[in-house]
């Protein structure tokens, strides 16, 4: 199987353990990903918070990329994922505004995006009931005894009408996800609570408050490690707590260990709060 | 936007015609709020703001710019989107919120928290020069401007480390697109 895929800035860097991690789990599953030729930034919340013409126009050039290469777009990045379906969404319903970005954008880029790609998130895409069960297939070192939280944070599912591929309050994809893979998932009530996001750099301080509170919330739901599918989520966990004691995974990480896959290190690694240890104290690396 | 004169008018002008304006510019039903306060509820930075988001909304619909756009909130809104998930009458604040940061920026005074809008400048500045994010040198950007040049150290040399801050920018093949995309950005301020 072939899809059109859009790593995004962090993938390649940040988030570059995601990136290999899925690049990873998907050669395994004979999923092939071909990038977006000579994809952009999608802008970020810097681009939204600033200018209104940005936040539409870069994701744009390149869902008209995409679009030229194949029919659907797999993102992985959870931020590039929501303005993706964002702008998606806002061409799709036909303003003004839309059509007159449309057509600039299309002085630019050299055509206009028709809105016929299918956006999915990783999460999504993995969800699906013939992939998941192939997943459950291939699974050769059930996760048993391990003890996980599924944060999905904010941009996975809000707003709801544009992105939403779960139930945006309860969701529970990522749980199904894990608990196919053998993991005990723990309940908790800040699946869908904010780390801070953006905030990251220029207010450290905040996002420390935020992140704090969600690791102790996950340990009190007795979780060995956290996973995620966003790498501002994990960056965020993984870097501002001052114990440094709770691991955030990828949840593609999870899966690469239920598969038993060869080079784990590559990705497991890059981690500021050693996921390693853990993981071979339940013999799965 | 552009026929406003609210950006460089900071007065409290109880009108109508800002709650229309602002309707108008951020696409979301302000007048229909009745106050119900689940936004604020929800909110993460509700502790760190000096205004709730149920005020941000009650505010537009007042006319009240001086205090709005004097808000440190519209810089401290993380746009998680949690007040447009709960609100019962589909509002989205944070895109009201948007709205208001750019008539800020366009006014020309200095918002009420630097920091966070100097990052934001620093990042597209890094995006507009290569089409990607480099980390590194939005990061170099960043702290010339708020010189914080020690903080986070340590950490970035972590990441340095570990591969994921990269040394070197990735850079779009077709550069002459992002820019113009860019130059068009500029022009509808």
């Amino acid at each position: 199987m072939k899809v059109g895929y859009y790593p995004g800035c962090s993938l390649h860097s940040t988030a570059a353990d995601y990136g290999l991690s899925t690049e990873a789990v998907c050669r395994s599953l004979n999923i092939q990903l071909a990038e977006i030729p000579d994809w952009n930034c999608c802008g970020a919340t810097p681009a939204h918070s600033t200018s209104e013409y940005l936040a539409k126009a870069l994701p744009l050039r390149n869902l008209i990329l995409a679009e030229g290469a194949g029919e659907d777009l797999v993102v992985p990045c959870t931020g590039c994922y929501n303005v993706c379906r964002q702008t998606h969404g806002f061409i799709s319903r036909g303003s003004s505004k839309a059509l007159e970005v449309n057509r600039e954008v299309a002085t630019i880029v050299g055509r206009k995006y028709q809105g016929k790609l299918k956006i999915m998130h990783l999460l999504d895409f993995f969800s699906q009931d013939e992939v998941l069960q192939e997943l459950k297939s291939r699974v050769v070192k059930p996760l048993t005894g391990l003890k996980v939280v599924p944060y999905y944070g904010c941009l996975l599912l809000r707003p709801s009408d544009d992105v939403a591929f779960d139930d945006p309050e309860q969701p529970q994809k990522l749980d199904r996800l894990l608990d196919a893979l053998g993991a005990e998932v723990r309940p908790w009530s800040y699946k869908m609570d904010c780390c801070g996001g953006s905030f990251a750099i220029p207010r450290a301080d905040i996002v420390g408050e935020l992140t704090v509170e969600l690791v102790k919330q996950a340990r009190k739901a007795g979780a060995d490690f956290m996973v995620t599918a966003c790498p501002l989520c994990q960056a965020n966990i993984d870097t501002r707590q001052p114990d440094r004691g709770m691991p955030i995974l990828y949840f593609t990480e999870l899966i690469a260990a239920a598969f038993g896959l060869k080079g784990q290190e590559k990705w497991l690694e890059k981690h500021i709060i050693d996921p390693r240890p853990l993981l071979k104290s339940s013999n799965l690396i | 936007m552009e026929n406003s004169v609210l950006a460089g008018d900071l007065r409290f002008e109880p009108a109508e015609s800002f709650t229309r304006l602002i309707e108008k510019e951020s696409s979301q039903p302000v007048s229909r709020c009745y106050q119900c306060k689940k936004c604020s509820a929800g909110c993460p930075v509700a502790p760190m703001a000096d205004l709730h988001t149920n005020e941000v909304i009650r505010l537009v619909q007042l006319g009240d710019t001086e205090r709005l756009l004097g808000s440190n909130r519209l810089w401290l809104c993380l746009s998680c989107k949690t007040c447009q998930a709960r609100c019962p009458n589909g509002i989205d604040t944070s895109a009201v919120i948007d709205v208001l940061k750019g008539m800020v920026l366009k006014s020309g005074k200095a918002p009420a928290e630097t920091r966070i809008p100097e990052f934001y400048k620093s990042f597209m500045d890094s995006v507009q020069r290569t089409g990607r994010l480099y980390e590194l040198g939005m990061i170099g950007l960043y702290k010339l401007r708020t010189k914080t040049y020690m903080e986070d150290m340590g950490l970035g040399v972590e990441m340095l480390k570990r591969g994921k801050l990269k040394f070197l920018p990735e850079r779009v093949k077709n550069l002459g697109q992002v820019r113009e995309i860019f130059r068009k950005g500029r022009e509808k301020k």
